[in-house]
């Protein structure tokens, strides 16, 4: 064999060998394209679950804001130290629009000395998002950045069984309640720092479990309320106009004409959905039980009622607690509402 | 004479051995042996990958789809269809029937004023969309006798004179309870009701003879009450719906379509303590099932090596909750391996989804209501809002 055949030789197996390792390196492509199609479908589908997570936490914000988190918030941010009840989105008295607090005045801004603010007519301001006066088309929402906080405030530790009955030495099998159940939190820190990190908590955001959640709500009537849930990284912003009268720009690379593109690059990504939903103060019955049914002839009416929610009744639901109202409707909206 | 040519002798480096060839040979299947294994195990890998990626899809899409439907109802009523039976629940005493509507009684302004003084009558009559029924409105109070039972020897007084329908002054809520259960079943009753209701109500009993009295079916042992514990008075939704369940069937239910019957909207299910354990028998869970689960395949017209998807829902009130049970299951097509994922959520109500359907008979495919705001005037009419 000439020199000339023999390099055609070892070029042939060459050959062989970097077309088999092409093709599974193919293969490998094909398979990590496919997984990584896999990851973003998922993705997708985590958005929209998470969005309807977010209806959930809207409704609870919209009940709990019926009765709570009036307190008077002072123009440095720091809310008042008066607690203030408000008495229902429409007012359980008096049938007018709440919030209103126990004097049946508006709940509403206040100045730096913590007295309400007045509007034109004399009486306290509302809350713009709360104040159906304003025209529709310029009644804003509230807008609401939803996370889950590397540790919320008021945390408790999270020890099912507090008291657990111990199986061996002196105190076995004896049920004692000697610990405090829930237990707070606290790893770590000496008892002079506690109380400052059990009441602020540590609100970062837990990078680890951070997919970029919000709602909004729109009040459309006295107990009606448009509410959008998203998943993505406008954070609630409708327009770009919004993130500019709110300072926000920053968030969105702070130079205006790249931070809008960016805000409407990730308006494009995002996933939201419109609700109908209507708030009423009704609560759940407190179920009772009339002893009536221990008499032989039912036709006695027998008056004598076994205490609500007691815990020997399982006639009633136990510890029912339920002050800030229900909701009692929701509608998928099929289309975008002009004002959310 | 030609000049012998000397013999050329052929140089080791010009040709094989027999050693050398069989060596040769057998690196060579070694190494084709190993590109085929190596490319079948890949490809088989690929194979697979593709398989369990399908699946995943298919999971996701069922996922996806399960999430729709707890917002849309489409398996209670399509509205979109031009095909009569998809919109078979709009008849009459069916949960997705026409309601008597009463004209919009919101008197004020929004926009000029926050007073929202609603222009409400005891005399109002039918269903009013946009009415909040605030707490502090006196007509929303119920006013009967909480201790009583039908037929009662009246010995704290004649509450029929306080309220109820026909000839009490305060007729309205049991007028409107009325028209609830009578137009929509049991889960609509529960559904349009504040959940503060005692449901019972005082009217012209037909199971008395038309006497005014607490209506016998909702104070004593019935299709509607459970009877707990032999109490016969007027309960609130946790003890109507203790260990007992109301549900709604859907288009296509597991047991068929022959379920679909007002009766079945209307009747009690044993669900928890007393529920028998015969699949056979009405008060079994299994038979709750096949009349409240819906039964629709997901891919009618898959390939046959796909595996089979299907999402089904089941809507019940039980315990004072209302569930919305989503199941998504698909079984392998070669392994037959089942596999289920069931989850509960909260969603578009009943009252909400009525609200998402333009009014039209079945098969006429009247379509989604739109609405674009509390005070538009384009928007759609709904089930709840058709003034003729």
């Amino acid at each position: 064999m000439t020199p000339h055949a023999s390099v055609h030789r070892h070029g042939t197996v060459l050959i062989i060998v970097a077309g088999v390792s092409a093709l599974l390196a193919a293969m490998a492509l094909t398979f990590l394209v496919r997984m990584r199609s896999d990851v973003e479908e998922s993705q997708l589908i985590v958005r929209e679950t998470q969005a309807h997570i977010m209806k959930v936490a809207a409704c609870n914000f919209i009940m709990e804001s019926a009765r709570l988190g009036w307190d008077p918030k002072l123009p440095n941010g720091n809310r008042s130290i008066s607690h203030r009840e408000a008495f229902g989105w429409i007012d359980v008295r008096t049938g007018l629009p709440g919030p209103r607090g126990e004097d049946g005045k508006r709940l509403g801004p206040v100045d730096a000395s913590g007295i309400p603010i007045a509007g034109p007519d004399g009486e306290p301001k509302w809350d713009e998002w709360t104040d159906l006066t304003l025209a529709e088309a310029v009644r804003p929402a509230k807008r609401c950045a939803m996370f889950v906080m590397q540790r919320p405030p008021f945390a408790v530790a999270p020890k099912v069984a507090v008291n657990a009955i111990q199986t061996t030495g002196p105190n076995a099998l004896k049920p004692y309640l000697s610990e405090a159940d829930p237990q707070r939190f606290q790893v770590g820190m000496i008892d002079s720092d506690f109380a400052d990190k059990y009441i602020n908590g540590e609100k970062q955001p837990d990078l680890a479990r951070f997919v970029p959640s919000w709602f909004r709500v729109w009040r459309a009537a006295p107990a009606s309320f448009v509410v959008t849930c998203g998943v993505g990284d406008t954070q609630g912003f409708r327009t770009w106009d919004e993130v500019v009268v709110a300072g926000e720009t920053g968030r969105f690379g702070n130079s205006v004409g790249e931070g809008r593109e960016m805000f409407h690059f990730f308006q494009q990504q995002e996933i939201r959905l419109w609700y109908l939903i209507e708030w009423s103060a009704h609560v759940a019955s407190s179920d009772y039980q009339n002893l009536q049914n221990e008499f032989p002839l039912k036709s006695v009416e027998a008056y004598f009622q076994r205490p609500i929610n007691t815990s020997q009744e399982s006639r009633s639901q136990g510890k029912l607690v339920n002050p800030v109202g229900t909701i009692r409707m929701i509608q998928r909206l099929l289309n975008e509402p002009r004002f959310w | 004479m030609l000049p012998v040519q000397p013999i050329r002798r052929l140089s080791l480096r010009q040709a094989f051995s027999l050693i050398e060839v069989m060596i040769a040979i057998m690196l060579g299947m070694l190494l084709i042996y190993a590109a085929m294994a190596g490319f079948r195990v890949a490809s088989q890998s690929i194979t697979s990958a593709n398989r369990m990626a399908l699946e995943n899809s298919l999971l996701r899409a069922g996922f996806h789809e399960a999430l729709n439907e707890v917002d849309l109802w489409t398996a209670y009523d399509d509205p979109e269809s031009t095909v009569a039976a998809d919109q078979y629940l709009r008849r009459a005493q069916m949960p997705f029937a026409q309601l008597p509507t009463t004209q919009r009684i919101m008197a004020s302004s929004p926009a000029t004023t926050e007073a929202y003084v609603y222009s409400e009558s005891e005399m109002d009559i039918g269903w009013d969309h946009a009415y909040p029924w605030p707490a502090s409105s006196s007509r929303t109070w119920w006013r009967a006798n909480a201790a009583e039972w039908h037929n009662s020897r009246g010995r704290s007084g004649n509450y029929t004179l306080f309220s109820g329908i026909g000839g009490s002054p305060h007729p309205w809520l049991a007028s409107q309870m009325d028209m609830l259960q009578t137009n929509l079943g049991y889960y609509g009753f529960c559904d349009y009701l504040p959940p503060s209701m005692l449901y019972a109500y005082i009217g012209p009993d037909p199971r008395q003879a038309g006497r005014i009295d607490l209506l016998r079916d909702f104070v004593s042992p019935s299709n509607f009450r459970n009877g707990d514990g032999g109490t016969e008075f007027a309960q609130g939704r946790y003890r109507c719906t203790k260990d007992t369940s109301y549900l709604l069937v859907p288009l296509k239910p597991v047991g068929g379509a022959g379920l679909i019957t007002t009766g079945n909207v209307r009747r009690i299910w044993r669900t928890g303590v007393g529920a028998t354990a015969d699949p056979n028998a009405n008060d079994s869970v299994t038979s709750f099932m096949k009349h409240g689960l819906s039964s629709r395949n997901q891919l009618d017209q898959k390939p046959s090596h796909w595996p089979e998807v299907k999402v089904q829902v089941a809507r019940f009130l039980s315990h004072n909750r209302f569930v919305t049970l989503s199941k998504i299951g698909f079984t392998n097509s070669i392994t037959g391996q089942p596999l289920e994922l069931s989850f509960t959520s909260i969603g578009t109500t009943l009252r909400g989804a009525r609200q998402q359907r333009k009014p039209g008979a079945p098969g006429t495919g009247a379509g989604w209501a739109k609405w674009w705001g509390p005070n538009e005037t384009d928007n759609d009419r709904h089930l709840d809002y058709n003034p003729q």
